[in-house]
């Protein structure tokens, strides 16, 4: 469904001369949105963000259990052995991966460097390549 | 001029704070993969001991300390864009400071009870 921009005659409170104001259709549908490759690579970075966020207190959780006993060990060893905690495990070090890599980017741009849009797509692209390469790494070394 | 109420302290100081916390979770988060990698602390107790040196304990802290820091500033950006209702995103953001101070709190007691 597409709705056409339509023109609005107002008058201007200053001058009170006639304004044609044009009321353009925000479409916000995220689906059909096409986003740029820079803007999945803010987006994800956000993403990525919130999730390492809240695996936090698990990894806490886990990092405490380990620490208490032998058989504490063991049983944190299991958590992160079944495959949920494995499922689990090669999404957190994606997440690392991509979070840190797209970071490092980020800070290079602070210092104003790689901010021209050419260089800025070529360093989105090695985020994307490199942080996949490690997440692939990771799943393989996990469940292969 | 009337500021729009954000749910906290806005400015520089933030952006600063999240960078430095990044460069800082870098640094020590490479150490302490290094020190994984050459120490394989597969059992209890290489793994146990590898804790008791004060360096590490120092160094595990300033890594949590520096995620909670930097996860507080990024979630309040998070927030501020994405919840619009005020009295929703400022519980959230009271919400989400509260775990992340428990986590300092509980990573400290972590490393700091362990017994030799």
């Amino acid at each position: 469904m597409f709705t056409v921009a339509t023109k609005v005659y107002t008058r201007d409170s200053i001058n009170n001369s006639i304004l044609i104001v044009i009321k353009r259709p925000v479409y916000l549908n995220l689906f059909r949105l096409h986003l740029p490759l820079l803007g999945w690579v803010s987006i994800l970075h956000r993403v990525t963000g919130v999730l390492l966020f809240f695996v936090l207190p698990a990894g806490l959780h886990v990092l405490q259990l380990s620490l208490s006993s032998p058989t504490g060990f063991i049983k944190a060893a299991a958590i992160l052995n079944n495959p949920p905690g494995r499922l689990i495990s090669v999404m957190v070090i994606g997440s690392l991966a991509y979070h840190a890599f797209a970071g490092l980017r980020h800070l290079a741009m602070d210092v104003h460097w790689g901010v021209e849009k050419s260089r800025a797509r070529i360093s989105a692209r090695w985020v994307m390549i490199v942080s996949g390469l490690v997440t692939v790494l990771a799943a393989w070394s996990l469940f292969g | 001029m009337k500021r729009p109420v954000t749910g906290s302290h806005s400015g520089t100081g933030w952006w600063l704070a999240q960078r430095v916390s990044a460069v800082v979770i870098l640094l020590a988060g490479g150490v302490l993969l290094a020190a994984y990698w050459v120490a394989a602390p597969f059992d209890f107790f290489t793994w146990h001991s590898a804790f008791q040196a004060t360096w590490m304990k120092l160094l595990v802290w300033l890594l949590v300390a520096s995620l909670c820091i930097h996860a507080w500033v990024g979630l309040r950006d998070v927030l501020m864009d994405y919840v619009k209702p005020l009295v929703l995103r400022l519980a959230l953001n009271v919400l989400v400071t509260l775990v992340l101070v428990m986590s300092v709190v509980w990573v400290s007691m972590i490393l700091w009870s362990l017994h030799g």
